[in-house]
């Protein structure tokens, strides 16, 4: 039976990690430059064959100067804010919460946005979304320590108060924009992008995502135990409250990164933990790592879409729920919701 | 007990008292007659015979009510971003009385606060047709409000004409109409046999963030107008954020930097912004890349200084059949026909930023 079961969630893995190679190679193809396939692998192995110089200038441009980075940041963004969202859920024990619960994403927001009313739209907004972010989250978490039998749900309502507040913050923003100049930029960040992707952006967020990222795996399968409660916790040798922390410090940390470079990116943290609990359960020693390469894939192919069905770019965030919703609907008629 | 109940009753009085002073009707001013203009939304509506104070909401038309009247003395508010745009404009030299006008009144986007208009006291308020709920808003206040469309020439030219009848300077009003027509007529004439081919890609770009105008933009138009080719023509919005890939494969042959921005030709031909590479572009490497001008007020959007943006853009997209001029003189002769005014060839080099 052990055999049976292994073999079936080998495949499983194989499949998946199979499709985001695809959904990886499919972006560095795609685009709205046309470039033969042909033409994409020699500029690939430049490094192995060398070629004229000057030759394919333009192509390299824009696979290695624009696609490869959009593509790397795409995959970092989508793994992260899935196994966020992932982790939320195991640790609130509800399967409705999203990273963006306890207000880093309105933070974030809010910093970014303040940023560009006072500087405009450049790279140094990143100083602004960050701490913002951080600091929202730290708001709830001090709002939300309240000495009672369900610390989880007072955590809960202090972060939508913080997210309310935030959201009120840039409606104000957005109010005091200049209509020509600040706030369409305003409107079109908010609605989340991943346009101006660029090696710096990679620099600046790869470390801590990858960080957050890391820490939540090497400590998944404790969450399985939050699931039992605070005193089968305690009895397992698990301290709840310690684990509550890092787990909110490294969603943080990879949120706060994510909203930074792309804006605010909704559903993929709520959807995709789904996903992975259909295909591979409801464990979270097996949920995930499967997040994280289930949400790479997803958000990378979202944003080819994104980037290259019209001239015009769509933002991402209305095609993450446009083509996740359907899709997640679809799912969940065809498992009839087993895994709920 | 009883104290209780009188403090009650005084309070209660003392709220009834407080409505009934405070919501008095606004007195009925001795108005002279008026008079009922349709505006451009086809509302009938009652101005007084003279008007002395008008406010202005829309950014560009500050400006073009300044050339209409030939002076600024009865514009009573304007748009901050038009007061923005002032500083360092030739609206500046020629207008110094705009520059203690009021833009308090305007409180965001194009909403208006009610309380800070009813202070500027104007006769009439000028505010875009699809800015329903202010202009409800102020005809509840009691003010009339003009509406005017955006986008299109034929809406320029019936916003003029419209304004001309307001201000009683109908014969200007068709002056400036005329010579709109008249450089337009030229333009189109000696444009009309350019091969398609031979007609350059240009590509506006409005900000950052890649924003460009699509189909329905006054940008297309005069683009189109003038003999070139719009890249971003397939694209039927008035406006639109691409990527720089997408750029990349239309590789425009001119850029045309909006004057909404703060960029400038520097930024886009040294590559100065992070995450874009323009430099495989042809604009970038032939070196054209224009910021668009701002004389009165910005050439980007219809206003009365259009015909000099056409026939600016026409001379750089075919200076072969265009090159009977020169927009130094022609600049000129727009400043002293209108305005009475002798613009200094060096404001006039600053206007169109002159390549050296």
């Amino acid at each position: 039976m052990d055999a049976i079961v292994k073999k079936s969630s080998k495949r499983k893995w194989f499949f998946l990690l199979v499709l985001l190679l695809l959904v990886f190679f499919l972006s560095l193809f795609v685009g709205r430059y046309s470039i033969s396939p042909i033409d994409v692998w020699r500029i690939l192995l430049s490094p192995i064959f060398a070629q004229q110089p000057g030759e394919f200038a333009i192509e390299k441009s824009v696979i290695i100067g624009i696609r490869l980075p959009r593509t790397l940041l795409t995959m970092l963004v989508g793994a992260g804010l899935s196994i966020s969202g992932a982790a939320f859920q195991g640790l609130f024990r509800n399967p409705l919460v999203s990273p963006d619960i306890l207000g880093v994403s309105a933070g974030a927001g809010f910093g970014a946005v303040l940023g560009i009313l006072l500087i405009g739209v450049t790279p140094v907004i990143s100083l602004f979304a960050l701490p913002f972010g951080v600091m929202s989250v730290v708001l709830a978490c001090l709002l939300g320590k309240i000495r009672n039998a369900t610390p989880v749900l007072s955590l809960v309502l202090a972060g939508i108060v913080v997210s309310s507040v935030f959201s009120a913050l840039i409606s104000l923003i957005k109010y005091a924009a200049d209509p020509y100049d600040k706030l369409p930029a305003i409107i079109y960040w908010l609605m989340g992008s991943f346009t101006k992707a660029s090696y710096d952006d990679l620099k600046l967020v790869t470390l801590p995502v990858l960080t957050g990222i890391t820490v939540l795996l090497l400590i998944r399968w404790r969450i399985n135990v939050l699931s039992l409660g605070d005193e089968e916790a305690h009895s397992l040798g698990v301290n709840p409250g310690r684990l509550r922390w890092l787990i909110i410090a490294a969603v943080t940390v990879v949120t706060a990164s994510a909203v930074t470079v792309a804006g605010i990116i909704g559903w993929v943290g709520l959807v995709i933990p789904h996903m992975g609990r259909m295909i591979v359960g409801v464990d979270h020693k097996a949920l995930l790592p499967a997040t994280v390469v289930i949400g790479a894939t997803f958000l990378t192919f979202i944003d080819i879409v994104a980037r290259t069905a019209t001239a015009a770019e769509i933002p991402i965030g209305i095609l993450t729920a446009i083509i996740g919703a359907p899709f997640f609907a679809f799912l969940l008629k065809k498992t009839k919701g087993g895994w709920l | 007990m009883l104290w209780k109940k009188a403090v009650i009753g005084l309070i209660i009085g003392l709220v009834i008292i407080g409505n009934v002073v405070g919501c008095q009707p606004a007195a009925d001013t001795q108005k002279s007659k008026t008079r009922t203009i349709t505006d451009m939304a086809g509302r009938k509506v009652e101005v007084p015979m003279q008007i002395h104070k008008i406010a202005v909401v829309p950014i560009p038309w500050a400006s073009v009510i300044y050339a209409i009247d030939g002076t600024g003395e009865r514009i009573a508010g304007m748009h901050p971003s038009a007061r923005k745009a002032m500083e360092g404009s030739v609206l500046d030299i020629l207008a110094p009385e705009l520059k203690g006008v009021s833009t308090a009144f305007i409180k965001g986007g194009f909403a208006v606060n009610t309380e800070e208009l009813i202070k500027l006291e104007p006769d009439v308020v000028i505010q875009w047709d699809d800015q329903q709920e202010e202009i409800k808003k102020m005809e509840n206040a009691g003010i009339p409000v003009i509406a005017i469309k955006y986008g299109t020439q034929e809406y320029l030219e019936s916003g003029i004409t419209l304004v001309g009848e307001l201000l009683g300077k109908e014969a200007r009003a068709s002056e400036i109409i005329r010579y709109h027509h008249e450089t337009l007529e030229n333009i189109s004439s000696r444009i009309k046999d350019v091969r398609e081919e031979k007609k350059p890609k240009a590509f506006y770009l409005r900000d950052e963030q890649l924003k460009t105008a699509g189909k329905n933009s006054y940008n297309n138009f005069w683009m189109e107008a003038t003999g070139a080719v719009n890249v971003a023509a397939d694209i039927p919005a008035h406006g639109a954020n691409v990527n720089m890939e997408q750029i990349i494969a239309w590789n425009p042959q001119i850029i045309y930097i909006s004057n909404f921005c703060e960029l400038q030709p520097e930024d886009i031909l040294e590559n100065k912004i992070k995450g874009q590479d323009w430099s495989g572009i042809d604009a970038v490497k032939n070196n054209r890349v224009y910021k668009i001008p701002l004389g009165l007020y910005r050439w980007d959007p219809p206003s009365v200084e259009s015909p000099l943006m056409l026939k600016w853009l026409a001379q750089i997209h075919h200076p072969d059949i265009f090159g009977d001029y020169s927009m130094v003189t022609e600049t000129k002769g727009f400043y002293k026909k209108f305005f009475n005014y002798d613009i200094t060839d060096e404001k006039v080099a600053e206007i169109l930023r002159v390549k050296k």
